[in-house]
């Protein structure tokens, strides 16, 4: 007898195994349908709940009372200033019940209901429900409030969550949000703000004063939390009280044009929610989603325990109990894809709703007719967008040498020398705008009279002898009365052909007055420190913002240069930063806009930057997506509507 | 056997701290150095609106980044050592490690300023909770102190931060720039002469001065504040992790991978993320190469110069010489495009959108439309990026079969077997390929620490969210746990990976001992 391990044993014991794999796979499947059964339990109670809760408020509803503070309003003579567009007095939005919140003798200011710019629902064919899809570039780490370090996290709060005010997506005048009314001291030393009654949090709890004092003090403002950036951001405001349920006090350090910003811009959290988990101090700041807000739109599962966390994608779910306009859709999806073809080749597949372009794809894009059939191509200005630029370091590379640019005369020629609009044509495909400063034309902030210094590169060359820098021994290169040569580097972020086809053709450029420009790519990383040490001759990146009226203080003034400030090419003009404090000091909007209109001019005539392009925003969408609008704010997901697929179906075959 | 493999482990530990060190060095070397990952807000686009040097004084006080890098290096040893010297950590509630506070520096120079350091008063006895107080008590008690603590620590790293760029740059107003950092802070190597200079300068020194008491002032309260939390820590709030084995010197505890700066989280998690992404794509290629590349190899050896044997040869050779790059891009652009290509496949990520509300085995909806199910689509998405890593793996295995094959094609056994008769076919099966299993096997022991590694080309390029992909973002960002992590646990796999092959080098062939 001889025991072989023939084929026939094989074949058993692979079927014996296939069996177990199956009985496992399918004890998973049953699982699974458990989980989702468990889910879906949770909602309807969760909706049971909200229907509870609303039948009782609508019970308690005494319209009567509210009728009644409205007309005894009218008749006291409060003056109600409104500078909404359709805002105040529409139908069904009393503006207040009683106005004994008020501090005696200030006005009272409002801007009406808080509404979306053009609401879907006034949209005859529209049709509510469906998944918006959008795909990001990068991966958040996180998007739990304030602990966010980038973009994303922001889209996501913007969603998620809101402040107290909200810049209009048209007009940019800020406006009130989850505020109905306020008092502004004349003196720009406090708020005083009343929260809307019917405000309140996606699990139903009202927004009250508290929460916007806790979120605040509690929780931006406490060391233990990893919110360093918010801190250094929010510093206007010195303290907060709360006067009543729904009224709270701010108190400002000093009379300063964005103390009101400040106060209205950062978003409100549920205290009953998020103090329990900054009880615990180090698992908050290791959670990834913990977002609850008061937004129309909320994150589905947020628990210490299971909670959202990369790699999966971000699922917003409308918020059913959100007090305002509802949004159309059900949800919205971000997905991450990091390699820029990979995300192209999914977009046009069908993969996604939206995408971000870059100039190179746009164009070819642009001309292709059966990828237009089915996509809309987007291309506008918004607020979002920022400037591009090259940097002049003005004071001592690394604190040792001076460089040629400390001379306005430099600065200015080498401006004249660089072909920007070649470079907005050729590079920037046409998309971009010209950049005359740091503010954007579109904003009231920027001087429209100023006109870009023209591309004149015999006239660079007058300058530039003028300030001694000329062939002095015929070999092409300039030189200074030592007889230096002029020569600098020009510090770029590898990565972008884009930049490197600039920096390229600059050096071009120079290289035709007789100006040695040698090319230093940089990795982005390296960014910051080669900033704080100031360790650069020339340097061209790009600055963003995220509020119509930007401070220009942070970059601008000779303050900053200190202390590793944003003032990196040490540029100190004793003009701009008499403006910049002028500027901050003015409360009243439009002698503030003439201050920040001669700060425009200075920046003009200085040229501590030279300013390249205005960047535009570019996104592919499907035909589906409707009622999207290009706001100078830029996109508001909650007026989206998606058409059901068939007649312009987001997928080709 | 057994001192070898014993002394073998524990030549690892030098190894490892070698390889650590390396790489702890490198990071700190490069550009930006340590902290730069911190500092990163992402692509071209800078967020106007922070101040830098606050930030960068806080987080930098936060991670230990502003200690000497050696000091950094052992702290770091110090935490993923299974072995602790000392009295042990202790865990929170929350499966925190909370650690004795580090201690505080004074600001550089104090001594010029004249006076003394503010001393800490110490308490007469020690601090003890009340004999009835419950662990929410205790904790509570902890937070207080540790809150209070972190604030006016913060509060003396911001003053101390201050104090020496105001120094440094009354060191620049009177002419002594040799001592002052291209940030414009003062350098730490300063000589006592050079600040005295700076303090009797008319004009500079009160503003020195000044800014000395501001940061003495908050250095006072943040070592009272220490002294509390030090106090609080010291009478045993939690309990305390890990096994004793001397009491109060020496321990075992789990090692802890510390906590990624750019993304916030422990790097056991990321870790654990990440790995099993990586392992379903290798675990599926590497069959696939061993089923393909053995095969055809023994076939090869058989028909040696045959048709067969030159054709299989010049494939593989050809596949493994194409850029494993423009493979992925190719792929993307046939077999995924929808438009350019057949759009077959999946373009990213290893499930669809659908792929979550799914069953998990195929089956038919109610409706009678098929549902893929997601172990299906799991497996559909699989098959590019899976492809992309297999492609290449044939040449190299099949050669090696293919050349311990013919080896053994031309021993004295075959000959002898071939001679008594055996069918050819259990010559090559029976006999030859056993004994040609030798080199295969240990090239799958080389090839398992590979694995976890990832490959970053076909990660990144397929949005796995993987090991590669990993390590890859923690390069660009100079995230020093994640890569010190990373290089530890694929140093320790490989390690024993080699070890293993040597161990059963010796269990297969009788011919080689280690005694």
């Amino acid at each position: 007898m001889q025991s072989k391990f023939g084929l026939k044993d094989f074949v058993l014991l692979v079927a014996i195994l296939l069996v177990g794999v199956l009985a496992l796979l399918t004890m998973r499947q049953g699982d699974r349908t458990w989980e989702r059964l468990n889910a879906n339990d949770a909602k309807l109670g969760e909706i049971d709940s909200g229907l509870a809760r609303m039948q009782r408020q609508l019970d308690s509803m005494d319209f009567g009372e509210q009728l009644e503070g409205i007309s005894e309003q009218l008749s006291s003579g409060v003056v109600v200033q409104g500078n909404a567009p359709g805002g105040a007095g529409s139908p069904g939005a009393p503006v207040s019940g009683s106005l004994d919140w008020t501090r005696p003798g200030v006005e009272v200011s409002t801007t009406g209901d808080w509404a979306l710019n053009n609401d879907p629902f006034d949209d005859e064919d529209m049709r509510t429900g469906g998944q918006f899809i959008e795909t990001f570039e990068g991966q958040p780490p996180k998007i739990t409030p304030y602990l966010y370090a980038d973009v994303y996290g922001r889209r996501i709060s913007d969603r998620v969550f809101e402040g107290l005010g909200s810049y209009d997506a048209e007009t940019l005048k800020l406006r009130g949000r989850l505020a109905e009314a306020w008092q502004y001291d004349p003196d720009g030393m406090w708020l005083r703000v009343k929260i809307r009654d019917r405000a309140r949090f996606s699990d139903g709890a009202p927004v009250t004063a508290e929460d916007v004092r806790w979120t605040y003090q509690e929780l931006i403002f406490n060391p233990e939390i990893e919110a360093e950036r918010f801190r250094s951001v929010y510093n206007a405001i010195e303290s907060i009280e709360v006067i009543s349920d729904k009224v709270v006090e701010f108190t400002f350090k000093e009379p300063r044009f964005d103390n009101m910003s400040q106060a209205f811009g950062y978003v409100i959290v549920p205290k009953h929610v998020y103090q329990p988990w900054v009880e615990s101090p180090a698992a908050f700041n290791r959670s990834t989603g913990l977002a609850v807000g008061s937004g129309p739109f909320k994150l589905e599962r947020v628990s210490m325990d299971d909670q959202w966390s990369p790699p999966d994608d971000i699922v917003l779910v409308r918020n059913d109990l959100y007090w305002g306009d509802r949004p159309a859709v059900d949800s919205i999806r971000y997905k991450v894809i990091s390699d820029g073809l990979a995300r192209l080749t999914d977009y046009s597949n069908g993969g996604s709703d939206m995408m971000r372009a870059n100039a190179i794809q746009f164009t070819s894009k642009d001309e292709d007719e059966s990828f237009k059939e089915r996509h809309d191509l987007r291309y506008w200005f918004n607020m979002q967008g920022g400037y591009s630029f090259i940097g002049w370091q003005c004071g001592p590379r690394n604190g040792e040498k001076l460089t040629p640019f400390h001379d306005v005369r430099v600065r200015r020629a080498m401006t004249m020398i660089i072909d920007r609009d070649r470079i907005r044509r050729d590079i920037s495909k046409n998309l971009a705008r010209p950049a005359t400063g740091p503010f954007l034309s579109s904003t009231p902030q920027a001087n429209p009279e100023i006109e870009p210094w023209p591309h004149d590169p015999e006239r660079a060359k007058e300058l530039l002898a003028e300030a001694g820098w000329i062939d002095r021994d015929g070999d092409n290169v300039l030189e200074n009365d030592r007889g230096d040569e002029f020569t600098f580097e020009i510090t770029f972020g590898n990565g972008s052909e884009g930049t490197l086809r600039m920096v390229t053709y600059i050096k071009d450029a120079c290289a035709g007055v007789g100006i040695r420009c040698e090319l230093r790519p940089i990795d982005w990383s390296v960014l910051a420190s080669i900033l704080n040490n100031r360790d650069f001759d020339a340097i061209t990146f790009a600055w963003s913002a995220s509020a119509p009226e930007s401070d220009p203080r942070q970059i601008w003034h000779s303050k900053s240069i200190p202390n590793q400030g944003d003032n990196f090419i040490q540029w100190a003009s004793d003009d701009a930063d008499r403006l910049i404090e002028e500027g901050r000091r003015t409360l009243d909007d439009e002698a503030r806009m003439k201050v920040w209109h001669q700060l425009h001019s200075v920046f003009h005539a200085e040229q501590p930057y030279t300013f390249l392009s205005e960047i535009p925003w570019l996104r592919f969408t499907t035909k589906r997506v409707r009622n999207l609008n290009e706001y100078s704010k830029g996109l508001v997901h909650e007026e989206f509507w998606l058409a059901p697929s068939g007649g312009s179906s987001a997928m080709p075959n | 056997m057994g001192t070898y493999i014993l002394r073998r482990l524990l030549l690892m530990v030098p190894t490892l701290i070698g390889m650590t060190l390396l790489v702890f060095v490198l990071i700190a070397a490069s550009p930006g150095g340590i902290g730069a990952a911190l500092n990163v807000s992402g692509g071209g686009q800078m967020e106007a609106g922070t101040s830098k040097a606050q930030q960068q004084a806080y987080l930098e006080d936060r991670y230990g980044l502003d200690a000497p890098i050696v000091v950094q290096y052992v702290r770091w040893l110090g935490r993923v050592s299974p072995v602790k010297f000392g009295r042990r950590d202790l865990v929170s509630p929350t499966g925190e490690v909370i650690r004795s506070p580090r201690p505080i520096d004074p600001p550089m120079h104090w001594r010029e300023f004249g006076g003394a350091l503010p001393e800490v008063e110490q308490a007469e006895t020690a601090f003890a909770f009340d004999p009835g107080a419950t662990g929410e008590d205790k904790s509570r008690a902890y937070r207080r102190a540790s809150q209070g603590y972190t604030r006016v620590r913060a509060e003396y790293v911001l003053a101390r931060a201050g104090y020496e760029q105001t120094v440094g740059e009354a060191l620049r107003a009177i002419g002594l720039d040799r001592h002052v950092n291209r940030d414009g802070t003062m350098k730490p190597g300063t000589p006592g002469s050079a600040v005295r200079a700076v303090l009797d300068d008319a004009e500079q020194g009160p503003i020195a001065e000044a800014a000395f008491d501001d940061a003495i002032a908050r250095y006072a309260d943040a070592i009272e504040g220490r002294r509390e939390l030090k106090a609080v820590f010291d009478a045993r709030p939690f309990p305390p992790a890990g096994v004793p084995i001397l009491p109060n010197t020496l321990s075992l505890a789990a090692p802890d991978l510390g906590m990624s700066f750019a993304r916030g989280r422990p790097v056991l998690t990321l870790i654990t993320d990440a790995l099993p992404n990586t392992l379903l794509l290798n675990l599926m290629a590497i069959p696939i190469i061993y089923f393909i590349a053995v095969p055809s190899g023994m076939l090869a050896a058989t028909r040696r110069g045959g048709l067969f044997d030159v054709l299989s040869g010049g494939l593989y050779v050809a596949l493994w010489s194409i850029p494993i790059v423009w493979a992925c891009v190719l792929m993307l652009g046939f077999l995924a495009n929808k438009e350019t290509g057949l759009g077959w496949f999946p373009v990213t990520g290893l499930n669809s959108i659908e792929g979550e509300g799914m069953t998990w085995l195929p089956s038919t909806a109610p409706d009678g439309t098929f549902v893929r199910g997601f172990v299906l689509d799991t497996l559909w998405h699989m098959c590019l990026p899976v492809a992309a890593l297999v492609y290449a793996g044939f040449a190299v295995l099949s050669k090696q079969t293919r050349a311990a094959m013919l080896d053994n094609f031309n021993a004295d056994y075959v000959r002898t077997a071939k001679a008594k008769g055996v069918r050819s076919r259990d010559i090559v099966l029976r006999h030859v390929f056993r004994n040609s299993l030798l080199p295969i096997i240990t090239m799958f022991v080389s090839i398992f620490p590979a694995m976890l590694g990832g490959s970053v080309v076909v990660e990144r390029v397929f949005s796995v969210p993987g090991m590669g992909n990993l390590v890859i973002e923690a390069i660009f960002l100079r995230d020093r746990e994640v890569l010190l992590a990373n290089a530890l646990i694929i140093g320790l796999v490989n390690m024993l990976a080699l070890l293993l092959a040597d161990v059963l080098y010796a269990l297969a062939d009788p011919r080689v001992s280690y005694d």
